[in-house]
């Protein structure tokens, strides 16, 4: 195990270096490095590793392996709440970061629950199916507030909404990076919590963990991360979905101990070269990261869903 | 004698139908704020002021276009509000009207005329097309005069180094112009150069870093969404820019700037 967690290590590594050093401008090295490719590298970090561990934490407390933030509509609700917020000049926020996400986030996912009948609904595509309407819902929300508000700023909201990590400041990423490191030391900690939603949901209270309060804590604060996220960067799609997948098989077991740790060095990897990739291939242009792991994602999302409706995940 | 009474009649309801034709004046409706812009100048303020009956949103020089109805919110049009006005002629742009949305208003028996893309150096031929559409080929004739002069004041003393322009347009992203824009080849018309000509898209995003690279020797800020002078403090940290250590950052009007007019370049002239 511990080779599982210096290869992550190192992955991270490497991925910061590639994004703080890929096709530099070494006459500016300095300046662009503190102003721009380190902030960058750390969103990066805080956003990969809060939508993966938000992912790995969704698909255990909700049995279902396709969950994840985009899937079940919490980024589309973040989203729409955060430019509801916008729209009436709520400016409840800190460092940067909107609390009209975090509402909206969470507005998504408690709605998400009530229609879905527990027992009938959790274990299979329903919730996925009223999560991706709940989603449509919210888009089109959002395509309303687009249409009223000034056609000038459209373009800004369409390419933060297709992720957009250019306009964060060191302490937005600070602060994204400690939530994230605070939210899943969390979950790590009461990682044998979480272990017991493994056996099936009936399971859960005889290992004597409390089925409803363990889940609805674990919403809220799956809720308040990503809420957080979608405010700071934008709506990055498939790192929450495929990293927690990538990983179990790696580790060959689903245990959250080694999962969640696991699961914040991978999805910190796969944003931090996502971006470098966003911010160097289309020099002197600047690609929307979230188009760019939602092409490599999407691809994926599809694999995982016909393997399991084949019932071979 | 009944097939002459029948002549006289026709001939008296053709030349009566003709003269209501001809002392009924023009309704026009203009669907960009530039065509609005140049129709007040061939006709004349008093003149347009009475044939306009529709404009597009933003269509705000001169100032007395403010007054006319809004029949269209730019780009978008509301086509069944143009039509409720009966315009007699409208005048829609090639590169910002939809070409459905023309249609639609043709199919609805209006008379829609389509201006071509507007380019800096093709600017006189523009504005004498939009003179004989408007039926105005003396206001015309001014008008293009009009902007080759104030084009050619612009041109630099010979010895003069061309400059390195980058014009931002929006903050976040970072849009900027690209060698398609009017803007590129108003910068080149008059000496200098933009940064971004390279790029075709006349409005690309770039990065921060793109611009650092580059090194700008002016940095022009076009103040759309009153931002301007929050993303020239953005820029400032960068002090090894050129721009900012000589303090060459501009902040524009977006009024000036964003339309191909003669107030462009009256701009232009004014940050020689």
């Amino acid at each position: 195990m511990k080779k599982k967690y210096w290869l992550a290590g190192l992955a991270l590594l490497a991925s910061v270096a590639i994004s703080l050093f890929l096709r530099l401008d070494f006459s500016n090295a300095a300046l662009i490095l503190r102003e721009l490719r380190l902030p960058r590298a750390l969103i990066a970090i805080g956003a990969g590793s809060a939508l993966a561990v938000s992912g790995a934490v969704m698909q255990t407390v909700l049995s279902n392996p396709l969950a994840e933030p985009y899937t079940l509509g919490i980024a589309s609700g973040a989203a729409f709440g955060a430019a509801i917020a916008t729209t009436f000049g709520w400016k409840i926020s800190f460092f940067g970061l909107n609390a009209g996400a975090v509402l909206g986030a969470l507005a998504v996912l408690v709605l998400l629950l009530k229609l879905v009948v527990r027992g009938q609904g959790r274990q299979s595509d329903s919730m996925i199916l009223l999560g991706i309407m709940l989603s449509l819902t919210c888009a089109s929300g959002l395509a309303i507030w687009m249409a009223l508000a000034d056609p000038l700023g459209v373009q800004s909201i369409n390419f933060w909404l297709l992720g957009d990590l250019s306009r964060v400041g060191l302490a937005t990423a600070l602060a994204l990076l400690g939530l994230s490191l605070v939210v899943s030391g969390y979950f790590w900690f009461f990682s044998r919590k979480l272990d017991a939603f493994l056996f099936g949901d009936d399971w859960v209270e005889g290992f004597g963990v409390s089925y409803r309060q363990t889940q609805r804590i674990a919403i809220l604060l799956v809720s308040i991360l990503v809420g957080f996220c979608v405010s700071a960067v934008g709506m990055i799609g498939f790192v929450g979905l495929i990293i927690p997948h990538l990983v179990r098989r790696h580790l060959r077991t689903s245990l959250h101990f080694h999962l969640i740790p696991l699961c914040f060095l991978w999805g910190a990897v796969a944003l931090t070269l996502g971006d470098a990739l966003a911010h160097s291939i289309g020099e002197p242009r600047e690609l929307p990261v979230g188009a760019i792991t939602s092409l490599v994602g999407a691809p994926v999302f599809i694999a995982l869903f016909i393997r399991r409706r084949r019932g071979e995940v | 004698m009944k097939r002459v009474v029948n002549l006289i009649w026709a001939a008296l309801l053709i030349s009566m139908a003709s003269a209501h034709a001809a002392a009924t004046p023009p309704r026009i409706v203009t669907l960009t704020p530039g065509i609005a812009e140049w129709t007040a100048e061939i006709l004349g303020k008093d003149q347009a002021l009475k044939e306009l009956v529709g404009v597009s949103q933003y269509s705000n020089y001169p100032p007395e276009l403010k007054k006319i109805a809004t029949v269209a919110a730019f780009p978008q049009l509301d086509v069944e509000r143009i039509a409720s006005f009966k315009p007699t002629l409208v005048i829609a742009s090639e590169d910002a009207n939809r070409p459905e949305q023309i249609e639609k208003l043709r199919r609805l028996k209006l008379h829609v005329e389509v201006m071509p893309p507007q380019s800096f150096g093709g600017m006189a031929a523009w504005i004498q097309k939009l003179a004989r559409v408007l039926n105005a080929p003396v206001g015309g004739k001014a008008a293009a005069k009009k902007w080759s002069d104030g084009v050619a004041a612009l041109k630099r003393p010979s010895g003069h180094s061309p400059e390195q322009i980058f014009v931002q347009v929006q903050g976040s992203p970072i849009v900027t112009i690209g060698g398609t824009s009017f803007l590129s080849e108003a910068l080149q018309a008059v000496g200098d150069h933009n940064l971004f000509s390279d790029l075709k898209e006349p409005y690309p995003k770039v990065s921060r870093e793109a611009v650092l690279k580059r090194n700008p020797d002016r940095i022009w800020i076009v103040d759309e969404s009153g931002s301007a002078a929050r993303i020239r403090d953005g820029w400032k940290k960068f002090s090894s820019l050129k721009a900012v250590a000589q303090g060459r950052i501009e902040i524009l009007s977006a009024d000036d700037f964003a339309r191909c007019s003669l107030r462009l370049l009256n701009a232009l002239k004014r940050l020689h």
